[in-house]
């Protein structure tokens, strides 16, 4: 498969303050990741993965350095170009699902496609596609509260799938869940990716998932690793 | 989506969704009902004002007379009463006079009226009072052996002391109205066959009533223009000299009077022409009678002059320059325009009308107030525990805007429901306020009228004191109709679409006061933090 650049990081710094306090989240982060690699990124609690997660993700911009998205500079993006970006571009899995719980599982994914320009009438027949994907088609129309943790973790997972996008960023996506389920998820990843041609960068404590991937990176005091 | 979202953020949680709501709803309820009554209580003056005034009337015009001048006497001379020969005597008395205290204008004086600029219109009556005094007393000369009582008893050409009493007491516009039928306490020990029941004593009664003398043709302006006729037909120029008389149809039912009966003003027998009821809700006109006005100048013996000038000014604005105006011609003479003469209206009405304008709007501001700052709060509140949502639905690419859209259109949805709702309950509770069918009465100026207070009323052997009433004085409300004038207005109130608009208007502001709180948090989370809030 050939290869070419999805993400590229120059000397990418983040740092947070607090009060008097300056917190060093992110230090002279340089890193290339290409179209359709599976990345697993691990390290100590507080170390910055979830920093670098939404700096890949759109949803914050490094202090200092250089963040390039498919060729594009993202710090010369507007953030109107950024939302658009992560509305077409970017799936986002959370630890806690994130799903919004007054909506039915169907209703959650078809949310994704609310960002978009997907007609309003296609949009429910992709959800539904999705659903069925991640083996939910009957749970469709039930609330989270109505659903188990994997099952929940499924809609979210069909949530950022259904827009078709070009990396999946998940953060701790089995934290929550037993190991037969974990497996379960990874492997329902995994197929997703390969079969869409997704980048996949999954951070976890796990080693059973990091395992799973193919590049391991380790970030500690905001300094990344390859392992 | 915006849709789906909406519906199932409001009916999924329905707890904020019933707050937010049922807060706007009970500051709507209060505004609604509050504008609905005061409404009610400004038509009823109107309404009041209008019967007083006449629809078209801007500016009245009368002038009081020099102190002094005295209540109606009867005085009864030794001829007037007919002797039954059992021991009673009866007398009857009419007696027709200007209103206490007021004096005639001159055509001269309405003259340089109509010359004031301004003036548009005018017409004039002259006011009078009709008391009757009807009843049979003691033989007093045939008594004098045989009365063992507590009698205070002059003698045959007596004046009948309540009333003359009153002459000098300050306390205006009261004394009975209706029969005031007196028994006598008197203790008398034999003669059966004194008194007009057979055994003894006195019984009358003085009635009394308000007589508007005016000229023929219906006009724009002054009383007439605000009656309409129910019976029969009003007077004309044609009636003038002649003894015709158009009533009041409130004060025709209760004295049981039709078309082409005959009544008696002033000791002449009039006929009855027509019946008038006031066109608007009130429930009497500003006078029991109406009669020709030269009739009503012989009956008082007054040779020429109006107590009462009705103006009509030529446009709404100059009514206060116009009255000026006039008082500079007329230094002596009361003039109040239709703003002055709501003032000059007390009574609950008017007490009604103040608690509404002060207390009921302040009340509804502030309840108001409190119900756009909560809406905000749990709005803001809301917003804040929704914060993963909102945040989750940025990184999923949902731009600031939708999301403060939708925040904005849950608000505005919760308070057309609060609308909804507030009217719902508006309308429900001006239904009870009319179901309760408040009267209110409304007493207007304090001239005219006589007064009967003052000292205690002896009459014949009884000592004269009517129930609840001090002093001889007789229920001021009643007797208040004649003088002051009196009426009873049911309070009416309704929700009028102008009042339903605003409601809903005002809710759907304070849903957009709640969005745009809430929509400003929405928009100021910053997604990164916004997801790590929780995470
Ligand atoms: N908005 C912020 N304000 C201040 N400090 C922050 C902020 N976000 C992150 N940090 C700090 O940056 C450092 C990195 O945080 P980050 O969430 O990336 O860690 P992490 O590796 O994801 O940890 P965990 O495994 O616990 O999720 C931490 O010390 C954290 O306290
Ligand atoms: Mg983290």
């Amino acid at each position: 498969m050939e290869y070419t650049t999805l993400y590229k990081l120059v000397g990418v710094n983040k740092v947070f303050k607090q009060g008097s306090k300056e917190v060093h989240a992110l230090r002279n982060v340089d890193l290339t990741i290409s179209f359709g690699e599976h990345i697993s990124v691990q390290g100590p609690t507080g170390g910055g993965k979830s920093t670098l997660l939404q700096i890949l993700g759109a949803l914050d911009v490094p202090s200092t350095g250089n963040v390039e998205f498919s060729g594009r500079d993202m710090e010369k993006m507007s953030s109107r170009e950024l939302t658009e970006m992560r509305a077409e571009k970017i799936g986002f899995i959370f630890q806690n699902y994130n799903l919004i719980p007054t909506m039915t599982a169907q209703e959650n994914v078809e949310v994704a496609l609310a960002a978009t320009n997907v007609a309003a009438s296609q949009r429910r027949e992709r959800a539904a596609a999705v659903l069925a994907k991640v083996g939910l088609a009957d749970r469709a129309h039930h609330l989270p509260s109505e659903l188990s943790g994997g099952q929940q973790q499924r809609v979210a997972i069909a949530r950022a799938m259904v827009k078709e996008p070009a990396v999946l960023l998940a953060d701790e996506p089995t934290g929550n869940l037993d190991e037969e389920t974990r497996d379960e998820i990874m492997e329902l990843l995994e197929t997703q990716a390969s079969e869409n041609n997704l980048t996949l960068i999954v951070v976890t404590h796990d080693s059973a998932v990091a395992a799973r991937a193919k590049r391991h990176l380790n970030i500690k005091d905001g300094v990344v690793r390859e392992v | 989506m915006f849709l789906t979202y909406l519906r199932r953020e409001l009916l999924n949680r329905r707890r904020q969704t019933i707050i937010v709501s049922l807060g706007l709803a009970i500051g709507i309820a209060l505004v609604t009902t509050v504008s609905a009554v005061s409404n009610g209580v400004k038509d009823s003056q109107s309404q009041v004002l209008h019967s007083l005034y006449g629809v078209g009337t801007d500016i009245s015009i009368t002038q009081q007379a020099a102190p002094g001048d005295g209540p109606p006497r009867f005085a009864f001379g030794n001829g007037d009463a007919q002797q039954s020969g059992s021991g009673v005597r009866t007398l009857n008395r009419s007696n027709l006079r200007t209103e206490r205290g007021a004096t005639t204008f001159d055509d001269a004086t309405v003259a340089k009226v109509k010359a004031v600029t301004g003036v548009a219109g005018v017409a004039t009556a002259l006011k009078l009072t009709n008391t009757s005094f009807s009843g049979t007393l003691p033989d007093f000369m045939q008594r004098r052996f045989e009365n063992r009582g507590d009698g205070n008893v002059n003698g045959g050409d007596q004046n009948i002391g309540g009333i003359q009493n009153g002459q000098n007491s300050p306390a205006m516009g009261s004394i009975a109205t209706a029969s005031t039928v007196v028994s006598p306490t008197t203790s008398t020990t034999f003669v059966p066959t004194g008194g007009a029941d057979g055994k003894g004593g006195t019984e009358f009664s003085i009635t009394s009533f308000s007589v508007l003398g005016i000229s023929g043709s219906k006009a724009d302006v002054g009383p007439m223009s605000s009656v309409t006729l129910t019976s029969g037909r009003l007077l004309t120029s044609a009636d003038a000299g002649k003894y015709n008389v158009v009533l009041d149809s409130t004060y025709a039912t209760t004295e049981k009077l039709k078309v082409s009966s005959k009544v008696t003003i002033g000791s002449k027998d009039f006929t009855v022409v027509g019946l008038v009821s006031p066109t608007s809700g009130a429930s009497e006109t500003g006078s029991n009678t109406y009669i020709p006005i030269d009739v009503a100048r012989t009956l008082a013996n007054v040779d020429s002059g109006v107590t009462n000038i009705y103006v009509k000014a030529t446009n709404g604005d100059a009514v206060k320059s116009t009255s000026s105006a006039i008082a500079a011609v007329l230094p002596d003479a009361t003039i109040s325009t239709s703003a002055d003469l709501a003032s000059a209206v007390s009574g609950s009405l008017s007490t009604a009308s103040d608690l509404l304008s002060s207390f009921g709007k302040w009340l509804s501001v502030i309840v108001l107030v409190v119900a756009f700052a909560m809406a905000m709060l749990f709005t803001m509140g809301g917003v804040s525990r929704r914060t993963r949502e909102f945040g989750t639905l940025k990184a999923l690419g949902w731009k600031s805007n939708k999301i403060v859209r939708q925040v904005m259109a849950e608000s505005v949805v919760q308070g057309v429901i609060g609308g909804l709702i507030g009217s719902i309950i508006g309308f429900g509770a001006v239904a009870i306020v009319n179901a309760v069918a408040p009267t209110l009465q409304a007493t207007s100026g304090g001239f005219g009228g006589f007064g009967g207070g003052g000292g205690g009323g002896r009459f014949g052997g009884g000592n004269f004191t009517p129930p609840d009433m001090p002093g001889g004085a007789v229920n001021p409300l009643r007797a208040a109709r004649i003088g002051a004038n009196t009426f009873d207005v049911v309070l009416n109130s309704s929700i009028t679409p102008k009042t339903l608009m605003m409601a809903i208007g005002l809710a759907v502001l304070g849903g957009i006061l709640a969005g745009a709180a809430g929509g400003m948090r929405a928009a100021r989370l910053r997604p990164a933090e916004s997801l790590r809030s929780v995470a």
